[in-house]
């Protein structure tokens, strides 16, 4: 198996507040990986660095062997990323942004992928009927894990996701791919997580696999 | 192509949903009726040299002072602070594209509320069986018209835009662009009055002709030479919005 992620000696700092001291690990293809740490370790910190949305100071990420830095279209297209707070367009049905999203994100063979998620995530008896400021945040988180999962990327990044909602997404796919999970303890990933790695104010500090990780 | 089409599809829906721009479309149509009420008394000795329609532009138009932030605050700085732009076009849509797509739908909508103000002033005379014993235009003030209309809706709302892709906060870029058009809506014609036309023709009249609305007749703007300017100050503005929208 190859890597997919890979990222070495992230930093990041907010003022004179540290959040990411030199954090290095990497994931293989199809491995569910856990990152753990309580409130303010720098889960959510790490997420947006490795979607884009932030820079770090310092260090490397690479996707599929292609260096975030180089902001290619390329290695934004080998992952999906849910953030911890997802905000959708309420005015929309979830039909429509996800129809929307396969236009925009320019997914071959569309209207396919639109209904292989559509079914996969459960959101058939909702697509049409209700706009997504009418769904409950569980349906609403669906619809942006649903939204990650066009195109079927390698990677997904998910922020703060429940460890059922992940599965649907892992039994949804013939190709499993590798996961990015965050959470505050080990025990609520264990049953999913084959890896972990513990963030503590920014740094790594354990590194374990399955139960043992506890 | 297909990217822009479907932001253009995307903003529509959220302009033609979001409750904010429905209202702000139905007063304006309710506020150009009473301004079209306000201007036909005093056409009922007879004909003027001004006609009713060209007249009513006039009064009409500093609701763009309103219209304008109105429908372009929230279009990037709003959706910005919501999070719904970043989680949208991301991985999506070239900045070139999302400004286009944006501008244009805003443009459309513009357009027809316009439109549909003016078509509505004869069938408000109709309903109240009231006529004019005249046209409410001819046929070449009508044209002069809709240039206005086009060319300072297409300006306004490209600078519109632009500070809405430079503002932090959808109140910011409301309130700059308010103070930008009023600016550009009162300003020549201020600074007009303070000069002599007759130590400063040429910029005299330049200014007059760039105070689209309030400062003069529709015909102020009919010029190829001003058609041209405010087109390219229109292109400038959206293609600094492209720039900054990519760089943020």
């Amino acid at each position: 198996m190859g890597t997919i992620l890979e990222v070495r000696g992230l930093c990041r700092s907010f003022g004179s507040h540290r959040t990411l001291r030199n954090l290095t690990f990497s994931i293989n293809e199809g491995e569910v990986f856990g990152l753990v740490g309580p409130s303010g370790s720098g889960k959510t910190v790490t997420l947006r660095i490795l979607s884009g949305s932030l820079e770090g100071d310092s260090g490397t990420v690479s996707i599929g062997g292609i260096s975030l830095a180089a902001r290619s279209r390329k290695a934004h297209e080998l992952f999906g990323s849910v953030a911890e707070n997802h905000p959708l367009p309420g005015w929309l049905t979830p039909f429509e942004y996800l129809r929307l999203r396969v236009r925009l994100k320019d997914v071959r063979d569309g209207r396919r992928e639109l209904s292989r998620v559509l079914q996969t995530y459960g959101l058939l008896p909702y697509g049409k009927r209700y706009r997504i400021g009418q769904l409950s945040s569980g349906h609403r988180r669906l619809v942006a894990l649903a939204d990650a999962d066009l195109a079927m990327p390698p990677l997904l990044l998910l922020d703060g996701l429940e460890p059922w909602q992940v599965r649907v997404a892992l039994e949804g796919r013939p190709n499993s791919p590798a996961v990015l999970l965050t959470g505050r303890s080990a025990p609520e990933l264990e049953a999913i997580c084959q890896k972990f790695i513990f963030l503590d104010r920014g740094s790594a500090t354990v590194c374990g696999e399955g139960g043992r990780a506890a | 192509m297909d990217r822009f089409f479907a932001v253009l599809s995307y903003e529509w829906r959220r302009v033609s949903r979001a409750p904010g721009f429905l209202a702000v479309g139905g007063i304006f149509l309710l506020l150009s009726t009473l301004v079209f009420w306000s201007v036909f008394p005093s056409y009922g000795a007879g004909p003027r040299s001004v006609r009713p329609a060209v007249l009513w532009l006039e009064r009409s138009w500093p609701m763009v002072l309103v219209l304008i932030p109105a429908l372009t605050a929230d279009t990037i700085a709003g959706e910005r602070s919501a999070g719904t732009f970043e989680g949208l076009f991301r991985d999506g849509a070239a900045a070139v594209e999302i400004v286009l797509g944006k501008f244009c739908t805003l443009y459309i909508y513009s357009l027809f509320l316009w439109s549909f103000a003016l078509i509505l002033q004869p069938l408000a005379l109709r309903a109240a069986s009231l006529s004019l014993p005249f046209p409410l235009a001819t046929g070449s003030e009508f044209l002069k018209i809709f240039r206005t209309i086009a060319l300072g809706s297409a300006f306004y709302l490209s600078c519109g835009l632009f500070l809405s892709t430079i503002a932090r906060s959808s109140t910011a870029a409301g309130a700059a662009t308010f103070a930008l058009l009023t600016i550009f809506l009162f300003g020549p014609r201020i600074v007009s009055k303070l000069l002599s036309a007759d130590r400063w023709p040429i910029l005299w009249d330049l200014l007059a002709r760039l105070a689209i609305g309030p400062a003069g007749r529709p015909e102020s703007v009919c010029g190829g030479a001003i058609a041209g300017l405010v087109g390219t100050a229109t292109a400038t503005a959206l293609v600094l919005s492209a720039i900054f929208l990519r760089r943020r």
